[in-house]
């Protein structure tokens, strides 16, 4: 819970920190900010129950969904890409992560 | 153990298989990465640390100076590749041999300023704590004053890197430090968050947004050097990736020695060396010598293979440069999220690493610079066990950093050199009516 707090105590400064900025006719780009922010937050709640690969894949996917402009091959590409560096990595280091879901582990 | 046994030693650990093996596969796959756009050199090393948690500590440590070196040179390629010529064999044969004596001059330059990192070392291994407080306060002083950046936006930077710094317990007494009384982050912020935070995440954003500032600051940071136009283009060219190739030793210069980190690749390494347990200083060669005396052979090796590999592979670095970054970004920001997270299968630090990456974007976007943080966080931790060490030896007088002759002289050299620095600054300014802040170097890229 106190993770929760000091996450929207940061939340809240970081809003406070782009009102300021815009009333001083300076603005942010905030969109490319959220977009980064739900493609990590997305991988990183999806990861321990889902697994890599497709954590991954949800990752890119949000990361991409805000810039489509029907160019559906190049997100695929994108989305191939991102599982095979991941997977690749994770293979040659021999890292102790579950690729896929976990069936019936809590 | 003196100097040339030592390069001996340092040439023994990099001629083990696996050592020699990722000393030249990485120095190649950096002079690659160079040329795919979206890739920085800094984004890539901070994606590598994570990694060489699964290697020991030489290994690690040759594996990152072999990419570093492999990007430099896979930077001055792309310079190369851009004002016209196919390849650096073309380039030679076209001016020849001034540029390619050029730049096996700068990698000469850079195997010496290298080599004397265990003299430096020697010289500060006598330092009492006092006195390597005094240094370390010295240096942030004058890289505070040294910055292009104005100097309450530097020193606050690198305030914000010392107080991340001193999250988590307290390594005496086990007493929780800005912890807010929550069971995260016990030994702190971790290093691979923040790196990989501050460096990404604000490289990843920009991309969304390319007409900002804040691209615009990003891409003029990790883009290569502006070609040069004239006659002597390509010496010019072969000139700045000599030149950068003597930097990036002069950079690790003070991170083996002093344990104080300059550059983000300087950052990058001490972060590594860290994470093994031979954290980076006077100390470290009598430590950690196969990380020592083998990162030493590391740089002549990885020089060499670079240079090879850049004479001989100039059209497949030129088909990479086609790629659309907008493939390798998404790839780019997964791997440092899997990177983040696999240090200790902690979906949190992820978290983590986002907030720092949000906060160190909003730095960009007014003007700050993260290698300041960086360095502040790096330097944090011996800076608070060296002044615990001091204290407790000076039964807690505080002035003993004023009373003993070498620390007050180091203090004082550093705020002379830090008045200086900016008072050429500040005439500098007043000459050249024409120049903006956004002209002056960064410490990003």
């Amino acid at each position: 819970m106190s993770r929760l707090v000091l996450l929207a105590i940061l939340a809240l400064a970081l809003i406070i920190l782009a009102v300021l900025r815009a009333r001083r006719g300076s603005s942010i780009a905030v969109v490319p900010l959220l977009v980064v922010t739900a493609s990590v937050a997305l991988f990183a709640i999806t990861v321990r129950p889902l697994g890599l690969v497709a954590a991954t894949l949800i990752g890119i996917a949000a990361l991409n969904v805000a810039d489509l402009r029907g160019r559906v091959t190049a997100v695929l590409l994108s989305m191939l890409i991102g599982v095979v560096a991941v997977v690749a990595l994770t293979m040659l280091v021999d890292l102790p992560i579950h690729l896929w879901p976990r069936l019936g582990a809590a | 153990m003196d100097i040339l046994s030592g390069f001996a030693h340092g040439f023994a650990v990099l001629l083990a298989p696996l050592n020699l093996l990722l000393c030249v596969l990485a120095a190649a796959l950096g002079l690659l990465l160079a040329f795919l756009p979206g890739v920085g050199p800094s984004v890539v090393l901070a994606l590598a640390l994570p990694f060489g948690f699964a290697l020991p500590a030489p290994s690690s440590v040759i594996l990152l100076a072999a990419l570093a070196f492999g990007l430099t040179y896979g930077r001055g390629a792309a310079a190369w590749q851009r004002i016209g010529c196919r390849g650096a064999v073309q380039a030679a044969a076209a001016d020849p041999p001034q540029p390619l004596v050029i730049m096996i001059g700068g990698a000469i330059l850079a195997v010496l300023i290298v080599a004397l990192a265990p003299l430096v070392s020697r010289a500060a291994a006598v330092f009492a704590p006092a006195e390597m407080v005094a240094l370390i306060v010295a240096v942030l002083i004058l890289a505070a004053a040294a910055s292009p950046d104005s100097l309450p936006r530097a020193s606050a930077a690198i305030f914000s890197g010392l107080c991340l710094s001193l999250l988590g317990q307290e390594i005496d007494t086990g007493v929780r430090r800005l912890s807010f009384d929550t069971v995260g982050l016990p030994d702190g912020i971790p290093m691979v968050a923040l790196v990989l935070g501050v460096l990404l995440i604000p490289e990843v954003a920009a991309r969304w947004h390319a007409g900002s500032a804040a691209a615009a600051a990003v891409i003029a940071g990790k883009a290569p050097p502006p070609a040069p136009d004239g006659a002597g283009e390509v010496a010019a060219a072969a000139r700045i990736t000599g030149a950068a190739a003597a930097g990036l030793s002069a950079s690790l210069l003070p991170m083996l020695a002093l344990g104080i980190p300059f550059t983000y690749t300087a950052a990058v390494l001490g972060g590594t060396l860290t994470i093994h347990g031979a954290v980076p200083g006077p100390q470290l060669a009598t430590r950690a010598p196969d990380a020592f005396w083998g990162l030493l052979a590391a740089v002549a090796v990885a020089n060499l293979v670079a240079i090879v590999m850049m004479l001989a592979a100039g059209r497949l670095l030129s088909l990479l440069a086609r790629i659309d970054d907008r493939l390798t970004a998404p790839a780019v920001l997964m791997l440092a999220c899997l990177g983040t997270y696999s240090v200790n299968n902690d979906p949190f630090e992820v978290i983590v690493m986002l907030a720092l990456g949000l906060f160190a974007a909003l730095l960009l976007e007014s003007g700050w610079e993260r290698g300041l943080l960086i360095m502040g966080f790096l330097v944090g931790g011996p800076l608070d066990v060296g002044i615990d060490r001091a204290l407790t030896a000076a039964h807690g007088d505080a002035w003993t950093f004023l009373s003993r002759p070498v620390a007050a002289l180091l203090l004082a050299a550093g705020i002379i050199l830090a008045v200086i620095v900016r008072l050429t600054q500040v005439s500098r300014w007043f000459t050249a009516p024409g120049a903006s802040t956004s002209g002056r170097p960064r410490l990003d890229g």
